[in-house]
């Protein structure tokens, strides 16, 4: 081997370990900026079921059982209102899904970022039909079977009502971020989440009870408690 | 009749109260619906209903409550308010229940009672707003033929002096029954849901119904005051050949006489022997953004003093179909059309010289219309309806509607 050729390995090396530790010293960085929020979610009174069709459909037409997507207090989600995006924007995350089976979307509300794109399966085994008329979000998929899933981009924030026009009781919600420091909460109505230490404000959302905003003042490292009620 | 329709709604009502105590979920909504029209000829009368109300009325509003009692009961709630009807308030109300006997992966099977919805073919849930694509209705679930229930014609001559009249209230046959005027029979009066009870379930690709109403289709007893005492057998198979895809038969049989005209009628009839029996095929296709749906039927009403060149009773029969068709141009926009024709049955004219002509003056409708969802709930339509009512000969008669209809839902 030629004193040049390993001058150039030895330089490849050098420039290797630097970015290594450049990265990892990066990351502590960021991760001793960040803080935790986390609380528990409490509703004021349950949601009514699905309300019932008014027509008999069918077979094929109509699941003959309906589920519970989700319980009302894991509909709530839980996000940052006001954070400053990078320069090169927020990367988008893996893409979302909402699924329909038994005459349900599941789930009934989903948290995305936008500019993100939502899978819409259809898992029953006649058709569904997937759409919104609401303003800046109007998107309609037609309709589509068994097996077949349609796929639908979000780019602005917004709430996105959906629907499916064959089963009127059909209804979820995509609420559209323009961050992705946001969670949901679980069964129990329990949430946690990361977010950048700073001055923000911290809101609730849920379909029918409305938002709720609290002002949250985080050092890098905190991990602050926020119940909130809606 | 009605005695047994409250017993079956009593002993529901018991058995579902003797388990523990249910849980009782209310949802009410409804929707407003406002409407403008220009029309010319007999354009808005031949959508005229019984009552006054109309599919065109300039304002109408349908409220909704429907209670869910337990897992398996459910009574649904309707009233339709229409301040251009002066109709009482109780024929506009729809209330029926709904009890879920059976249900597993591969069949249910569900009874209702009450005032349940029209028990035949492909239109009743159709017919709101919301959910019609069109300002009109089928002719075949709207339109009113000359023959009437309780007024009858002495004889053929009698009834072709009426062809065309049945849309407005009218007097005159001259072989019995009431003298007060009154609009003829649809051959099926979607507009009145009717008394009674049957079941309705699945199995597989197969959907089923059998149903029992005080009424006929073309007159049904909408104020729980039966006009005879027969009752109508009404079946209806469906089956799903693919998924997007329905075929429907539908049929209907029962004595559809007022009991007023009973006094006109010779010694050995009774006004039960008279029956409308109507049968029907549906398809329903849907693919994507499209939707077509096509229905046929072939009605008879018997009646007893139209004759044959021979002198024998002969039926009145009337044909009826339509087809149509919904395309979504974009999210919330569509466009939409229905072609709606009724072929009515030709009898001899009573001349002594056989010649045979329709009994009521065949009509066509074409309804086109281009909706559009502003948002969640609310729905702007603008449709024109174009009538023909067909001479023995050629047109000479055209009735048409222009409409902008605004509906709000809640």
């Amino acid at each position: 081997m030629s004193p040049a050729r390993v001058h150039r390995q030895i330089r490849w090396l050098l420039v290797g370990i630097a970015s290594c530790l450049c990265a990892t010293v990066s990351n502590g960085f960021a991760e001793t900026q960040q803080a935790v929020v986390y609380g528990l979610v409490s509703l004021q009174e349950t949601d009514p079921r699905q309300r019932p069709p008014r027509y008999y459909r069918g077979p094929y037409r109509s699941a003959r059982d309906t589920v519970a997507a989700e319980s009302a207090l894991q509909s709530v989600i839980i996000y940052l209102a006001d954070v400053s995006p990078p320069k090169d924007g927020w990367s988008v995350g893996p893409r979302h899904q909402m699924a329909q089976r038994h005459d349900t979307f599941i789930p009934h509300v989903l948290p995305i970022l936008a500019g993100s794109s939502v899978g819409f399966p259809n898992q029953d085994d006649y058709y569904h039909n997937v759409f919104s008329v609401v303003a800046g979000d109007r998107f309609d998929l037609g309709r589509f079977g068994e097996g077949r899933s349609q796929m639908q981009r979000f780019d602005e924030p917004a709430i996105v009502v959906v629907r499916c026009e064959i089963h009127a009781g059909m209804k979820a919600y995509i609420v559209v971020l323009d961050n992705p420091h946001f969670t949901k909460t679980d069964a129990d109505g329990q949430y946690r989440l990361h977010i950048p230490a700073g001055t923000h404000r911290l809101v609730g959302w849920h379909p029918t009870r409305g938002r709720v905003e609290h002002l949250l003042q985080t050092a890098p490292g905190d991990s602050v408690r926020i119940d909130l009620r809606l | 009749m009605r005695r047994w329709i409250l017993i079956c709604g009593w002993l529901s009502a018991t058995a579902s109260m003797a388990q523990e105590a249910p849980a009782v979920e209310v949802y009410p909504f409804g929707s407003v619906d406002l409407l403008m029209t220009s029309s010319s000829g007999r354009g808005v009368e031949v959508n005229r209903l019984r009552r006054g109300d109309s599919p065109l009325s300039h304002l109408q509003a349908n409220l909704f409550a429907d209670i869910v009692v337990g897992d398996d009961l459910t009574i649904f709630n309707q009233i339709t308010i229409d301040p251009s009807s002066g109709a009482t308030t109780s024929s506009f109300l729809r209330t029926w229940a709904q009890w879920r006997l059976m249900s597993n992966t591969h069949s249910d099977l569900h009874v209702q009672f009450g005032k349940i919805p029209t028990p035949f073919g492909h239109f009743t849930e159709r017919a709101y707003s919301d959910k019609n694509p069109l300002l009109g209705q089928p002719l075949i679930y709207q339109y009113f033929s000359s023959l009437r229930s309780n007024q009858l014609p002495a004889d053929n001559a009698d009834l072709l002096s009426q062809r065309g009249s049945g849309s407005g209230g009218f007097a005159g046959y001259e072989g019995g029954g009431s003298e007060s005027a009154r609009s003829g029979l649809p051959l099926v009066y979607d507009s009145c849901w009717d008394y009674g009870g049957g079941l309705i379930g699945s199995v597989w690709r197969f959907e089923y119904l059998l149903a029992v109403t005080q009424g006929t289709l073309s007159d049904p007893s909408s104020n729980a005051i039966d006009s005879n005492d027969g009752v109508q057998w009404a079946a209806r198979l469906g089956f799903v050949p693919f998924t997007g895809g329905l075929i429907r038969f539908s049929w209907a049989k029962g004595p559809y006489l007022d009991r007023v005209v009973g006094p006109a009628l010779a010694d050995s009839d009774e006004v039960e022997d008279y029956e409308q029996r109507i049968v029907g095929v549906a398809l329903e296709y849907e693919i994507r953004h499209l939707i077509v749906i096509a229905e046929v039927t072939r009605n008879r009403w018997e009646s007893p003093f139209i004759t044959d060149a021979a002198g024998r009773k002969q039926d009145l029969k009337v044909d009826g179909a339509y087809i149509e068709a919904r395309y979504k141009l974009a999210p919330g926009l569509f466009a939409a059309g229905r072609w709606s024709a009724l072929r009515f049955g030709r009898i001899d004219d009573g001349s002594g010289r056989s010649h045979r002509v329709r009994w009521d003056r065949s009509a066509d409708r074409l309804d086109l219309s281009v909706g559009y969802w502003i948002t969640d709930g609310v729905l702007a339509k603008g449709g024109i309806q174009l009538n023909d009512l067909h001479a023995a000969a050629a047109y000479d008669e055209s009735d048409h509607v222009v409409g902008l209809s605004l509906t709000v839902g809640f």
